[in-house]
């Protein structure tokens, strides 16, 4: 007994020291550890984010803003971002008179106004107006007619198609025929936001390539034919004109 | 020869006791020594980590800039992915009217002639259509069969044949593709 308290008297500043050692470890470097796990779980996912976030910038400066361009324009020609029935109507009408087919009467099922339909953009499915037609003229010309429909833009799908004879004819099959058509004009409101700028870049895979590039073949109806842009005087009068 | 120690023993006890001091004093030492040593490296690993993430962020605010330039890039390419799974959405579920008419044709033999013909979008058709004699009626049914063997139709079926005056053989066909 008369050793052990010898002992601790002599190792009193030692002991001090290691209590004092510990404590330090036990008050403020366990918080610290602590925090530490916590920074290396950011730092992982700061990694990750760099990493994506890098991906994202060479993808988008490798881009080309022409094809870019070019493929929004026909994408958009595809499927409108609202009811474009001016050019769902010139289209057809152009194609029926082209094929020398009769276009009779035509009508159209609007349905809402866009700001309505907007209600309706999370669906997946594009929204589509209706169309009937009623038409006359050969069967063949019909046919033609109707592939180069479905060979269009903006994309139309036919529902139902209705031929009758106009008269009997004891020639052949290919006499002339009155018919009616329904069809679904498809649009699609546009995308409101980008999403998160860390969120990778939607890829455009080599089949929708191909189906952009079978769309590019498709007959469009450009309005800007019958309304030209250039040319038309806008504003104040110049008022020294150069001659 | 026999050895005698000189050292009494209570001596002995007292250089025993030493010897365990100094061996317990080198242990605490040296364990306070690796203890400040851990502190410190810990200290050092510690404030690197800080130094990345704080590094990090700066990095990800630099692409986040760097990116946001590409702005009218990443909405044309959001535009053209939202607009292919519409076109993607529509041709998966059109069907082609024209290659369902070829098809369609392909019944149509000499002589035939249809008077109405009804497609809709479940490809499925329903045709009145007559015939002026017999040979183009065998000629019917032979092509009939033959397009069913092919398998060019999931379903066939000769609804009715009538006769009359005006139109010695008429005859209503339903079809699917």
């Amino acid at each position: 007994m008369k050793n052990t308290v010898k002992f601790v008297k002599s190792q009193a500043l030692l002991v001090l020291i290691t209590f004092v050692i510990a404590g330090i470890g036990l008050y403020v470097f366990m918080p610290k550890f602590k925090e530490y796990q916590e920074i290396k779980k950011e730092i992982e996912a700061q990694n990750q984010r760099i990493t994506v976030l890098t991906r994202k910038l060479n993808d988008l400066s490798s881009l080309s803003e022409k094809e870019l361009e070019d493929n929004v324009d026909l994408s958009l020609k595809s499927v409108p971002a609202e009811k474009d029935f001016y050019v769902v109507v010139k289209n057809i009408k152009n194609i029926f008179g082209q094929e020398g087919i009769l276009l009779s009467a035509f009508q159209f099922t609007v349905g809402e106004i866009s700001t309505q339909s907007a209600k309706k953009a999370a669906s997946d499915l594009p929204e589509f107006f209706g169309v009937s037609l009623s038409f006359s003229g050969p069967v063949d010309k019909t046919e033609r007619a109707i592939s180069r429909l479905e060979n269009s833009l903006p994309l139309l799908s036919i529902d139902l198609l209705k031929l009758t004879s106009e008269y009997s004819s004891s020639s052949g099959q290919l006499g002339n025929y009155t018919g009616s058509m329904n069809l679904k004009s498809y649009f699609a409101l546009l995308p409101k936001t980008l999403g998160a700028i860390d969120k990778e870049l939607p890829k455009i895979s080599s089949p929708q390539k191909k189906q952009l590039e079978e769309l590019s073949a498709y007959e469009y109806y450009s309005t800007e034919e019958e309304f030209p842009t250039e040319g038309i005087a806008v504003g104040r009068e110049n008022p020294f004109p150069v001659y | 020869m026999k050895e005698i120690n000189l050292i009494d023993s209570q001596k002995k006890k007292l250089f025993g006791f030493y010897r365990q001091v100094k061996l317990f004093r080198t242990f605490v030492i040296f364990l306070n020594l690796v203890l400040v040593l851990v502190m410190g490296i810990f200290l050092l690993i510690y404030s690197g980590s800080t130094k990345k993430f704080k590094n990090n962020e700066f990095k990800i605010t630099a692409l986040k800039t760097e990116i946001g330039k590409f702005n009218k890039e990443e909405s044309y390419l959001a535009t053209i992915d939202n607009r292919l799974s519409k076109i993607d959405g529509i041709f998966k579920t059109r069907t082609s009217q024209t290659d369902f008419l070829t098809k369609v044709k392909e019944l149509f033999v000499e002589g035939y002639s249809f008077s109405s013909l009804e497609i809709n979008n479940q490809k499925q058709a329903k045709i009145t259509g007559s015939c002026l004699d017999n040979q183009c009626l065998s000629l019917l049914y032979s092509k009939a069969e033959e397009l069913k063997e092919k398998k060019s139709f999931s379903g066939f079926v000769f609804g009715s044949i009538s006769r009359n005056l005006k139109n010695p053989f008429e005859i209503g066909i339903s079809l699917k593709d």
